[in-house]
């Protein structure tokens, strides 16, 4: 999850790394201090980039300002929902660099720009990338930048903080090198949710503002250990097909078919591994919940060990509550498909649902032009 | 292991006793494969469909001898201790199926794969599969002697679902196949795409290698520089899958866990170039594995 710019920087001040001074969050207009040393810079609280350029970042130097600066940033980055403002002291003048710590393919890596402050990509710099050893949490060279920047001991907090903290991404951009000591002025931290069982006393804002209410539904499910095996992933799209895939790769070619024959996805919604029928059956009511659906194409590859009679229970239990009058199309096989195949068809009986049972001899490119005829 | 799954190659399970190790010995002994040993810590004693369990690696070796192969199944939190229990019983390869664990773990296990030149397919790897010789894992799904005809193509993928697709795909079409292998798709991972052509250029009966590939934040970088480096011995061809990435919002995890939508598609037409000039077959779906291998001189 990424964290919120405050608490991030808190998490920081817990390893001795130095951030602004005077740090502090309003939540609200109401909860702005009176009692603020100005000047101070003030920030509107987004988990989206790019922020000082679309006027998010702004020097104060009153409280009416600090009070205009925060309607007028509510109003700009409305569609982004801010959590609020953070204020802090402008940090001493010098040179502003990009540094971070990040995982690539092979491991753990180390990346200073000498251009701080701006989009890493846009830099005209080359960055020096150093990877990090993930056993013993040291970097593997000590290239001349850290010398340079005295940025040695800096370097070991960060990495410290990287690895007890388990961080996916902590970047500090800028990074400003002061006289005695580099700032973190912002911060950007994701965590590695993989690895929140290692931190379930950690208390952090939930940063799921910008979900919509069927996304909000899908992560509570699972993240509720009630709700067992691999988790279902649902994003919702423009469109008004309604789609419930199996397997990553098998989720690309049906996404790719589907668009190139000129369909539009409701949704991206794809569960692998072993999932509950309960999961599934959670995730297929998320998925019939949204309207204006032109139908529903239920597919994925032939599973070499998904249950397919398990994962169809699930599926068949939320169609016949819900009893879509569109047309549902499957293409699924794998272990257990005769069993599903049946736990389906006697559903579609049963409630009369127009349902076709695709034979996994048609590929999965066929059975996408199969529904999307369907549609028509 | 890579380039054949050899006739009675020895394998330990880990996590033997749990819902899903039961179920791959099943799985296993159904395609032949020998399943020598099981461990759990605490369950030493028990047996899953006849194989004797184990508390550790070492008193399992101990009973059993040296083993060729470890098959693990245990839940992310214990991954990284049992892949280091592996490591110091010196078995040359291991094969994670687990998904989902912390990346600081993930990055210390193929660090230490590496250190201890152990070969490490996965995480989230459903296995490999040789045509008649056995599997490790659930590659192949609950039926493969009746699925699969043997032949000589043999499939690389990091979608397990996919590779049993294209495997079920190509059988349609009287293509018989020699070995499968599914790598996994984590965005830290042990065995890639090039170890994998690697290890099949080795094996004499496969004649021709397919790999299934996403292009989903992949800029294939990492493929342009292995063919650009690499003599191939035998025919190659690639699907590239992935295309509609465009009309997904930024930031979403699109098709596997690393495919965070973010490509550079001037890259990736240039990589993909690369990848043709070094003499590899492009073609834009699976279903094109049909003609493409067809058209081959050599099949």
């Amino acid at each position: 999850m990424k964290v919120y710019e405050f608490e991030a920087k808190k998490i920081l001040a817990d390893y001795q790394i130095d951030t602004p001074a005077q740090l502090n969050f309003f939540a609200s207009k109401d909860d702005i201090s009176k009692n603020l040393e100005y000047p101070v810079i003030a920030k509107v609280l987004i988990l989206s980039g790019k922020r000082g350029k679309r006027g998010g970042v702004k020097e104060i130097n009153s409280f009416e300002e600090l009070v205009s600066f925060y309607d007028e940033a509510s109003a700009v980055f409305a569609s982004e929902k801010p959590l609020g403002i953070l204020t802090e002291k402008m940090a001493p003048a010098g040179e502003d660099i990009y540094f971070s710590i990040s995982y690539n393919k092979t491991g753990p890596i180390l990346v200073i720009n000498q251009s701080g402050g701006v989009d890493i990509e846009a830099s005209k710099l080359a960055s020096v990338k150093i990877p990090i050893d993930p056993l013993t949490k040291k970097i593997t060279s000590k290239p001349a930048v850290i010398s340079r920047f005295k940025l040695k001991g800096f370097t070991d907090k960060v990495l410290k903080c990287f690895f007890e903290q388990d961080c996916e991404l902590l970047e500090i951009n800028p990074l400003r090198i002061g006289q005695d000591r580099a700032i973190c002025l912002d911060v950007k931290m994701i965590l590695d949710d993989r690895a929140g069982f290692r931190h379930r006393e950690r208390q952090l804002t939930k940063t799921n503002k910008n979900l919509t209410e069927r996304e909000l539904v899908m992560a509570e499910i699972n993240s509720n250990p009630d709700f067992k095996g691999s988790p279902c992933r649902y994003v919702e799209l423009d469109g008004d097909v309604a789609l419930l895939l199996s397997g990553g790769g098998a989720s690309l070619i049906i996404f790719d078919a589907l668009v190139n024959g000129g369909a539009k996805p409701g949704n991206y919604s794809e569960y692998s591994g072993n999932p509950t029928k309960e999961k599934v059956e959670a995730l297929t009511r998320i998925i019939l919940s949204k309207p204006n659906q032109k139908g529903l194409l239920i597919a994925g590859g032939i599973a070499n060990f998904t249950l397919i009679d398990e994962t169809m229970a699930g599926i068949a239990k939320a169609l016949a509550d819900v009893k879509p009058n569109y047309p549902i199309v499957i293409r699924r096989g794998g272990p257990n498909e005769k069993i599903g195949k049946k736990i389906i068809m006697d559903t579609a009986v049963k409630h009369n649902l127009d349902i076709t049972w695709l034979s996994s001899d048609k590929s999965l490119k066929e059975a996408c032009q199969y529904f999307i005829e369907k549609l028509k | 292991m890579l380039s054949e799954f050899k006739t009675n190659a020895k394998i330990l399970v880990q996590g033997a006793t749990g819902r899903e190790g039961q179920r791959a010995i099943e799985f296993m002994k159904n395609y032949g494969t020998n399943v020598v040993a099981g461990v759990t810590p605490g369950k030493g004693g028990q047996e899953v469909l006849g194989v004797p369990i184990f508390n550790s690696i070492k008193e399992a070796l101990g009973k059993v001898g040296p083993v060729d192969a470890v098959s693990t199944y245990v839940p992310p939190p214990a991954c990284l201790s049992a892949i280091k229990e592996v490591i110091e019983s010196e078995i040359p390869f291991i094969h994670l199926i687990t998904d989902g664990v912390p990346y600081q773990d993930l990055a210390s296990m193929v660090k230490l794969c590496r250190d201890n030149n152990v070969q490490f397919l996965g995480p989230g790897s459903l296995g490999v599969l040789t045509i008649g010789q056995g599997r490790v894992g659930f590659l192949g799904g609950t039926d493969p002697k009746k699925d699969y005809q043997a032949g000589e193509v043999s499939i690389i993928s990091r979608s397990g679902g996919m590779t049993n697709e294209v495997a079920h795909y190509l059988n349609q079409y009287g293509i018989g196949l020699r070995t499968m292998i599914h790598l996994g798709s984590d965005k830290i991972s042990g065995a890639n795409v090039g170890e994998a052509i690697n290890a099949l250029s080795q094996d004499k009966q496969t004649k021709i290698i397919v790999v299934f590939e996403e292009i989903v934040n992949n800029d294939l970088s990492d493929l342009a520089e292995f063919f650009s480096k690499q003599k191939l011995n035998k025919p190659v061809i690639i699907s590239l899958t992935g295309i509609s990435r465009n009309i997904m919002p930024e930031g979403v995890s699109f098709g596997h866990v690393d495919a965070l939508l973010k490509g550079d598609s001037n890259l990736l037409n240039k990589n993909i170039g690369r990848i043709k000039s070094a003499g590899v077959v492009t073609v834009d779906s699976y279903e094109d594995f049909v003609p493409a291998i067809k058209n081959l001189s050599t099949y």
